[in-house]
């Protein structure tokens, strides 16, 4: 046990610009995609109506923990261009620049194969989920792309390929977030006007969380949709349009008055856009992506108030 | 509002878009969603920032209330901790600023102007402008009685010695010098701010 408390496994412990404040930036920690499944496994025993979705949830969590292990990236990225993007305030790792020449494709293959072996396991029941990753692997490479491109766009999904949109996404979560693992130096916390952007690759975040632990008690951070990068984001504030005067945290509860998800969403009247705030306080193995799936009701009811779903999640894939 | 929010990537999901979503697509039944909420009921809170008035340190906290703001119904304090944001204090709470709820809530709270009349045991509400007038009076009288123009070798003093004035904790720059101001052209020099933990 060392003196410090580690609070990345990568190796480049993101340090506070001052003593007593929290990071700015924690990359993901490399069981990430392991403990979302073990979180979506609990969610799903104690969500029963969600219980098939979210253990078909679980597996592709797996299968991602799996290809982050097994496939190690081939493409190598000239460091000193991060260096400048960082040191320019500009998110280094934009999917705009690198969808291209990434090997998030390899990615796919290797977390389709995975898939398919763990949905096996299960006999008949997710069979119908099995004969999409066969429909995927049909869809050529162009349609690929362009798939992607809308989803990581956070644009509505053709409904001929929507089915396919969250298996491209969990392919693309595995690349981002295995390159943000590899930053040096990490970028600060975004610019003013950016702050709801990722500062590693720039994309919308999929819910905040206020976090635990010594160095992050009680502090909230915005979580990246793809690399699963958190970042510093104050409390009481829209990560949407910044405005503070008219926000509403909804949560739910039963009739005895016992909270019923770990969360609640933070409501905007100003730009009408809702995100979730998980609260690590209540529960500490609630993980955003997870509680996000499960509460997949909760922005039927919160359509019904009047605002609107403003989470980045590439598990899950909307029309118009 | 700093920012101008396109709304790009903002989804109105009533139940026909978890219909329509990938969810539904994939062949999960998307009624699974409505159903597994069923059974709860939306609960609305606010959080808003303050500055502990204890003591001058003047740690930050988020003050929870509970009541639907737009159905006007009253807000109910529900939840007071440290604001993890706040430069000075960074989250953390003494014992008094972590019992801030139960100042709030303490059945023993003061919250009328009274009165303990000389030779009573009794405190009696009386009104604010009667509360006025009586502290008008005192120090009136008190400083009509006791104000020093001149010392024993005839220098001009113009102060007034026998009433003190304590002010507020965790005060602004603003209300320092008001307060200052106020004080010392009364004369008095027994003076001081909460100005210490």
């Amino acid at each position: 046990m060392t003196m410090t408390e580690w609070i990345s496994d990568t190796p480049f412990d993101p340090k506070p610009a001052r003593h007593g404040e929290p990071p700015q930036v924690v990359v993901a920690g490399q069981r990430i995609f392991a403990h979302r499944a073990e979180r979506l496994r609990q969610l799903a025993s104690r969500l029963p109506a969600m219980g098939e979705f979210l253990h078909f949830s679980a597996l592709l969590c797996q299968a991602q923990h799996r290809t982050s292990l097994d496939r190690v990236s081939t493409v190598g990225f000239d460091a000193r261009a991060w260096r400048v993007a960082v040191q320019h305030g500009v998110a280094p790792l934009t999917p705009a620049a690198l969808l291209g020449s990434l090997d998030w494709r390899d990615d796919l293959d290797a977390l389709l194969a995975t898939l398919d072996e763990l949905l096996a396991r299960e006999g008949e029941r997710f069979a119908a989920q099995r004969l999409l990753l066969g429909r995927l692997i049909d869809v050529s490479a162009q349609q690929r792309l362009a798939l992607a491109r809308r989803l990581l766009d956070h644009a509505p999904i053709p409904r001929d390929t929507r089915a396919l949109a969250p298996l491209v996404g969990a392919a693309l979560q595995v690349a981002w977030t295995r390159l943000a693992r590899t930053l040096e130096p990490l970028p600060g916390r975004p610019l003013a006007g950016a702050e709801g952007r990722c500062p590693c690759c720039g994309s919308a975040p999929l819910a905040s969380v206020v976090q635990l632990g010594r160095q992050r008690s009680r502090t909230r951070y915005l979580h990246c949709g793809l690399c699963a990068t958190e970042w510093y984001f104050e409390r009481a504030r829209c990560s949407q349009c910044t405005g503070t005067a008219k926000l509403d945290y909804i949560g739910c509860e039963d009739e005895q008055g016992k909270r019923g998800l770990a969360l609640r969403a933070e409501c905007c009247g100003e730009c009408g856009g809702s995100l979730k705030l998980v609260d690590r306080e209540w529960e500490a193995d609630a993980e955003p992506l997870a509680e996000d799936l499960a509460s997949l009701g909760l922005d039927a009811l919160l359509d019904a108030e009047g605002y609107a779903r403003a989470s980045f999640n590439p598990l899950l894939a909307f029309g118009d | 509002m700093s920012i101008r929010v396109t709304r790009r990537g903002f989804f109105k999901l009533g139940a026909a878009g978890v219909a329509s979503s990938s969810m539904a697509m994939m062949g999960f039944a998307p009624e699974a969603a409505a159903a597994s909420v069923r059974q709860f009921k939306l609960t609305h809170t606010r959080e808003t920032r303050n500055i502990c008035t204890y003591c001058s340190v003047g740690c930050g906290v988020l003050i929870y209330s509970r009541g639907d703001a737009a159905k006007n119904a009253h807000q109910q304090i529900i939840h007071i901790e440290g604001d993890p944001d706040h430069p000075v204090s960074r989250g953390a709470l003494c014992p008094k600023g972590a019992g801030l709820l139960d100042y709030v809530k303490s059945p023993s709270r003061l919250r009328f102007p009274e009165v303990r009349e000389p030779g009573t045991s009794e405190w009696k509400r009386i009104s604010w402008d009667e509360a006025l007038t009586r502290i008008a009076r005192h120090i009136k009288t008190d400083r009509d009685a006791n104000f020093v123009t001149t010392d024993e070798q005839g220098n001009t003093v113009n102060h007034w010695a026998t009433t003190g004035f304590l002010a507020a904790s965790a005060s602004s720059n603003e209300s320092g010098y008001l307060t200052h101001k106020v004080v010392r052209s009364l004369g008095m020099v027994a003076f001081d701010n909460q100005a210490r933990v």
